[in-house]
């Protein structure tokens, strides 16, 4: 998948335009979407990341139509779907939608599940299509069964196959794999990216689940209280994250309070590399698998107060030992003797990440 | 979507607001020198005091029943139980009849012993009539909520030093209080709604002076009056249970699957509570049917006698018929609004359609003629006003099964249709309406089989020399032919029971 994840040379016209789109549940309710711009280009897979209640299923939702926006734009395929003067109905708006809990009609088989969206085509080669797609996700011999005959992820994939169908323009998925367990989970993201991207089909998913993210996304939309914090490919916003709940939300991270000079920062952990230049307070942004501990008794002291084992690697947590409350998070290689209790250096081998303050603010209260 | 459901809505308001109106045509002098006549009181202690009663009655009639058919170890429970809820096919007329005719000079014991025996009437005859036919409402409702009990509930409050009486007191009771109440509200409802019974016993309840009072026409401003006082006193009673029933939790808070119930043996009292089992039902079930069984053989019906059975039968189906379809047509999208869309307004008109059921059939009568006299007086005396009546009247009774059937279909499916071209309209028949045809089918025959049986709308509304069986077994009974009330009331007793087989066959099936 390196084509798809290198940055593209020139961006083809989008197929999903969103302009200050604004949505809001009821009036003394805080904004669910806040003035939000983002773009997703054909054949792209672009992963909204976020809290619950950060609004992303709103955001995926007002695409399919399945909710009017209250100011603001969208375009699919180039044709304004829903703006000041136009409205768009769903069934309208070469739209694929997969639901969290699926949503296959149990009344149908799963062919005719897949069958259904397949309406401008004749009758007699109906099916067939219908089968193709089956081919498709693998499920052919599935195809006379009930979906409470299948299993979870075939299930899943059923869903993915009626969305598929119709050759939708963009296919809106909202955490699909959230009911799947962790074991299935994995495989299926693999496979439904495959399809994804075999197809050539323009993807937009919802997820909270940062790892998702990463692996399943051409692109991430992080999202927080109904705007977009950061939008970029998962290596980018993983490695350069531009805020710290971006940061945060992306994986374990130290949150050190430095003072910029430039290139290089005066830190806790003494003076360190900055990803891009900063001046005056600022908070910096270093993971844990940048950080170390140095036998030779380089880099600054620290208490180890805590050993998570995880198999693949080992996470310390540790207290700066000069009295500073600051936590550090260290990740190192599965086999490390250091223990708790020990007082050990810790070196960072790597650059730091200024960090601005959030454009949104903190969601007022949790919606659940 | 919403114009039907306002349709529905409005049909329970506007006649109301035709009551009101014809009530208060007369000067608030005359108005209240009416209001407060004793007659008003008379009527008044005579209605509290007959649903009192009833509910007194019934709840001795269905509480030990409901407690012996789920926690005791009797035999053939599923057979008593079903035994216990077949009174619900025999409307509260045929069990007056039933009654009435044990008695009196031409009665069935006369024939049978030989031996004069007074025929029951007034209060008591209304009282046991009454309970006969309203206890399994109560039954059903405290069985339903003692298979619910949390045995551990119990447990927990033995392990905490109470005895077994103490149990009950403080933690099964208070348990039972919501089917207490609903069964309770149920009964009350039919109390204050019946006509069939309170007229056969003469027992002067509001329903039976109103219409006594509108038939005499002299002054039909004291039955819109009492009409209006009627619907006020069943509102009082609908929203005293809302009260009592309060914002406390019943369910279970706890996770985890329930045990089932602990079953008590009965050991020496096992004797007493067959016969208390056989003595409610020999009485409730049996009576109408020994009763209308002997009439068959003591007074064989001649075969014009049945053709006039079949005739009735013909006519009542081409009312009840159209009614069940009309209602379960309104029903279908009040249902969606109240399941689906979060307005306030689609609370409001499912509240409106739940009012309707509430209404009091004399009430609703009058009100509709009151309606249909002054405004539409080309449909005053025909079908089209009284299968509103009926729509009106039983549309609660369609709309709760779909509505919950709704509940239980995840809206993504029309979403999930919709993003797959369909519109809305198309979306729903193609994938939600599928899942709930059962429901709609049910909810559907139960109108059908309420319609079949129901008389006050029909005898206040339908169109002059239009009878129904169940206007032809009231007019005979009133009139003292028993035999020739006989066939009419089989026919009724005979179609609603297997009605109801039928329907608990249909849902059981899945």
């Amino acid at each position: 998948m390196s084509d798809a994840a290198s940055p593209l040379p020139h961006r083809p016209a989008p197929v999903v335009e969103m302009r200050a789109l604004v949505k809001r549940y009821s009036r003394n309710d805080h904004l669910a979407v806040d003035h939000l711009d983002l773009d997703v280009s054909s054949g792209e897979i672009l992963c909204l990341l976020g809290p619950s209640g950060c609004g992303k299923t709103t955001l995926l939702r007002l695409i399919a139509g399945f909710e009017m926006p209250d100011a603001g734009r969208v375009r699919i395929a180039g044709k304004p779907v829903a703006d000041a003067g136009t409205w768009v109905e769903p069934e309208k708006r070469r739209i694929g939608f997969v639901f969290q809990d699926y949503a296959l009609f149990p009344h149908l088989t799963v062919r005719q599940n897949v069958a259904f969206g397949l309406r401008n085509v004749p009758k007699a080669t109906r099916l067939q299509q219908a089968d193709e797609v089956l081919d498709l996700v693998g499920l052919t011999i599935f195809a006379g069964r009930y979906p409470h005959q299948l299993s979870g992820g075939q299930q899943q994939r059923v869903a993915l196959a009626r969305a598929l169908a119709p050759a939708p323009a963009v296919i809106l998925l909202d955490e699909p794999f959230s009911n799947l367990d962790a074991a299935l989970r994995g495989s299926t993201r693999h496979e439904v990216r495959q399809i994804l991207k075999r197809t050539g089909t323009t993807a937009i998913l919802v997820t909270h689940d940062q790892e998702e993210a990463m692996t399943f996304a051409d692109r991430i939309a992080v999202m927080r209280s109904g705007r977009l914090e950061q939008v970029g490919t998962p290596e980018r916003v993983y490695a350069r994250p531009q805020t710290a709940f971006v940061a945060s939300f992306l994986g374990r991270t130290n949150l050190l309070r430095a003072e910029g000079q430039g290139s290089v920062a005066r830190t806790p952990l003494g003076d360190l590399a900055l990803a891009r230049p900063a001046h005056g307070q600022v908070l910096l942004s270093v993971r844990p698998e940048a950080l170390g501990f140095s036998r030779n008794g380089r880099g600054v002291p620290v208490r180890v107060i805590e050993r998570e084992f995880k198999g693949h690697d080992l996470t310390y947590t540790c207290l700066l030992a000069d009295g500073e409350r600051q936590r550090l998070v260290v990740q190192t290689g599965p086999s490390c003797s250091v223990g708790v209790g020990d007082v050990v250096s810790v070196t960072v081998d790597g650059t730091a990440v200024p960090l601005e303050p959030s454009v949104a603010a903190p969601p007022p209260r949790a919606r659940r | 979507m919403l114009v039907p459901a306002l349709i529905a809505g409005i049909g329970t308001l506007v006649p109301i607001v035709y009551l009101v109106l014809r009530a208060f045509d007369a000067d608030l002098v005359t108005v209240q020198r009416l209001v407060l006549r004793e007659r008003t009181w008379t009527l008044m202690v005579n209605t509290v005091s007959l649903t009192t009663g009833v509910l007194v009655l019934s709840t001795i009639m269905a509480v030990p029943l409901a407690w012996l058919t789920v926690r005791s170890d009797i035999r053939w429970k599923r057979f008593v139980t079903i035994l216990a809820v077949v009174p619900l096919a025999i409307p509260g007329y045929v069990v007056a009849y039933a009654l009435i005719s044990l008695g009196g000079a031409n009665g069935f014991l006369s024939q049978l012993l030989g031996t004069v025996v007074p025929r029951p009437s007034g209060y008591w005859g209304a009282v046991a009539a009454l309970s006969l036919y309203t206890y399994p409402y109560l039954f059903l409702n405290v069985r339903a909520a003692l298979l619910g009990l949390d045995p551990s509930l119990e447990e927990s409050a033995r392990s905490l030093g109470h005895g077994s009486r103490a149990v009950v007191w403080r933690v099964v009771l208070p348990q039972m209080r919501p089917a207490l109440l609903a069964g309770w509200l149920v009964i009350a409802l039919y109390v204050l709604g019946d006509f069939g019974v309170v007229a056969l016993m003469r027992f002067e309840a509001f329903s039976y002076a109103i219409y006594l009072q509108y038939a005499s026409a002299f002054d039909r401003t004291y039955a819109a009056l009492l009409s209006l006082i009627l619907l006020g006193l069943t509102l009082v009673i609908v929203g005293a249970e809302g009260r009592l029933l309060g914002k406390r939790r019943y369910a279970r808070t706890g996770s985890g699957s329930q045990r089932a119930a602990v079953i008590t043996h009965l050991k020496r009292w096992a004797p007493l509570a067959y016969g208390y089992v056989l003595l409610v039902i020999l009485v409730a079930l049996g009576l109408p049917f020994v009763v209308l069984g002997s009439w068959m053989v003591l007074a064989p019906p001649s075969l014009a006698a049945w053709q006039a059975v079949l005739e009735a039968f013909a006519r009542t189906a081409s009312v009840a018929v159209p009614a069940a379809i009309i209602t379960a047509l309104a029903a279908m999208p009040i249902a969606y609004l109240a399941a689906r869309v979060r307005m306030a307004g689609s609370r409001l008109i499912e509240r409106l359609a739940y009012l309707g059921y509430a209404i009091p059939p004399v009430s609703l009568a009058l009100a509709l003629v009151f309606f249909s006299l002054r405004s539409v007086p080309w449909l005053y005396q025909t079908m089209t006003i009284l299968i509103a009546a009926y729509v009106i009247s039983f549309l609660a009774l369609a709309i709760g099964p779909i509505r919950s059937a709704l509940m239980q279909v995840p809206p993504r499916l029309e979403e999930a249709a919709r993003s797959l071209g369909r519109r809305p309209f198309v979306a729903f028949f193609q994938t939600t309406f599928p899942l709930i045809r059962k429901p709609v089918v049910a909810g559907t025959a139960l109108v059908l089989m309420v319609a079949m049986k129901e008389l006050p709308l029909t005898f206040l509304l339908a169109p002059t020399g239009f009878t129904t069986l169940a206007v032809r077994v009231f007019t005979r009974t009133s009139e003292g032919m028993m035999a020739e009330a006989a066939p009419f009331a089989l026919a009724i007793v005979v179609f609603s029971s297997l009605f109801v087989g039928l329907l608990v066959g249909y849902e059981g099936r899945r």
